[in-house]
């Protein structure tokens, strides 16, 4: 039997609606959170320290960074962050410190990008990594650890997010630098000592110009 | 018809504790492992750490991979679990004399879907896919809506003569909760990928409003043109609950996921715990609006059937 001329029309606005929703989900898979990570301060130093940070890396969702900063020519840092925001951030967490519910569920934990190193890296022990070092590492994962492999990922999406990671890397050996400095220097100081410090280590790794 | 009803009741019992395990603990553990996002806890498969899938060794395995890994491990019990109820269910619909033939090839087919279910589920973890884990959310549903079926063409119930209705409720009914079930896989579809690559709220919205709109007509049609269908009405005012539960819990997500309340969280720890229950309550409750309006439609369908039999 044939449908009420009502419900026909029904069924066609319907069909319409669904094709738009389906349409709007597959063309827009990527929707970066927009919250920042939750911070709490033991210190007013600790405070201006990082609001310093924040006024030469960028907040969080918004990253920058200077391109001397760079072993070479750096991706999109907002498809990076959209990137790690879907594949990395449960478990390394939005500032890349792997201080995450997910992380506390996890033997052995997730690697914590503040640190300035990994354990799976071409340069020296507690130097930081190449980039190359975060691509195998991505693309291959950590054999017996949560870390699998990514390689159901474009290799744009994985150099995009390794780029991310090395942001976060970056920002956070300059936060925990100047951490250890707050207890002998002014926030401002310790922070332009960190970034001193921090951007000699980055720019040569491999510890090539040390002592020059 | 007496001497089937004790395996009919059987073929019942099993249906009715393969969908109660599978919505209960196999979804609802599943939906905790994305919201957790701790399915790749263990990237290895069938193994666990040397186990089997059937090894009891929650605090070992604990201590070797963190907690995340249990959860995991206890969602693959638990679809194992579902597998082996209807792995029973199948094998006693066919060894069981006079059941139906109709009733031998669901069972079958339930069977099929649940082993492809699981096979999609190693490839997600071996993989590391996320729209291998997008299909294995939808599976998950198909064998939901199968287990439905089975649940209601099983019961005791289901043969009594209904009431005869007119023709045209019955058939605007059915196409009704057809339109239903369609939108419902694909809201599920884009509910996935919102949740499994952080995307498509716009899709998962404009589909969410559509689904519902469409269910309540379908709540309204059968409350007042089977007024008197107890059975019906009953199913009716369960998807009226079930549908009110999603679309509260659908805005709780929202607000604090994505929308005004996201910021008002003290730390990490709560916006992980409220997120966590909101999104995987969300989850589970839509597969009980896809349980009802699946038997909705099986109504429908059982009645056009008995009136063209008449």
């Amino acid at each position: 039997m044939s449908l009420p001329k009502a419900d026909r029309i029904a069924l066609v606005v319907v069909a319409v609606a669904a094709a738009a929703g389906l349409g709007l989900t597959l063309t827009k898979p990527y929707r970066a959170p927009d919250a920042e990570p939750i911070y709490t301060f033991d210190t007013p130093e600790q405070q201006t320290l990082f609001e310093l940070i924040g006024s030469e890396f960028g907040a969080f969702t918004q990253p920058m960074v200077d391109v001397s900063w760079y072993d070479g020519p750096f991706a999109n840092l907002d498809h990076g962050r959209k990137v790690y925001a879907v594949n990395c951030i449960h478990c390394h967490g939005s500032d890349g410190g792997a201080d995450t519910p997910t992380a506390a569920l996890l033997t052995p934990p997730p690697r914590n990008f503040s640190l300035g190193y990994t354990t799976h890296q071409s340069t020296p022990v507690g130097s930081p990594p190449l980039r190359e070092d975060l691509r195998r590492t991505v693309l291959e994962g950590v054999p017996s650890t949560s870390m699998s492999e990514f390689s159901a990922l474009s290799e744009m999406d994985r150099h995009a997010a390794v780029d991310y990671v090395w942001y976060l890397m970056i920002r956070g050996s300059v936060w925990q630098r100047g951490l250890d400095l707050l207890d002998t220097h002014t926030p401002v100081d310790a922070f332009v000592e960190a970034m001193k410090i921090e951007k000699q280590r980055w720019t040569d790794p491999m510890g090539t110009q040390e002592g020059m | 018809m007496t001497t089937e009803a004790p395996y009919f009741q059987w073929l019942h019992r099993l249906s009715v504790a393969a969908l109660v395990v599978t919505i209960a603990l196999t979804c609802g553990i599943g939906g905790t492992i994305t919201s957790a996002e701790v399915g790749m806890a263990y990237p290895t498969w069938p193994d666990i750490n040397g186990g089997s899938l059937f090894n009891i060794f929650y605090g070992k395995l604990a201590d070797a991979f963190g907690l995340g890994s249990v959860v995991e491990h206890t969602h693959r019990q638990a679809a194992s679990l579902t597998g082996l109820l209807i792995l029973l269910l199948c094998l006693t619909s066919w060894f069981t004399k006079q059941v139906p033939m109709r009733l031998r090839v669901l069972t079958t087919g339930s069977l099929f879907l649940v082993t492809g279910q699981g096979l999609l589920g190693a490839s997600r973890v071996l993989d590391n896919d996320y729209l291998v884990a997008i299909l294995h959310a939808v599976g998950a549903q198909l064998v939901v809506l199968l287990l439905v079926v089975l649940c209601k063409c099983t019961a005791p119930t289901w043969h009594r003569a209904s009431e005869p209705f007119p023709a045209h409720h019955v058939a605007r009914l059915k196409v009704w909760s057809v339109v239903a079930l369609v939108l419902l896989f694909l809201n599920l579809f884009s509910a996935a990928s919102l949740r499994h690559k952080q995307g498509a709220f716009e899709g998962h919205l404009l589909l969410a409003i559509t689904t519902s709109v469409v269910i309540l007509f379908l709540i309204q049609q059968t409350m007042t043109k089977f007024r008197g269908q107890k059975r019906m009405t009953k199913t009716a005012r369960g998807l009226a609950h079930v549908l009110g539960t999603q679309l509260a819990l659908g805005v709780a997500a929202w607000a604090f996921l994505l929308g005004p309340l996201m910021g008002s969280f003290q730390d990490e720890g709560e916006r992980f715990l409220i997120q966590s229950i909101l999104a995987t309550g969300h989850m589970v409750c839509g597969v009980l609006v896809l349980s009802y309006v699946t038997a909705l439609w099986m109504e429908a369908r059982h009645r056009i059937i008995a009136e063209e039999s008449r």
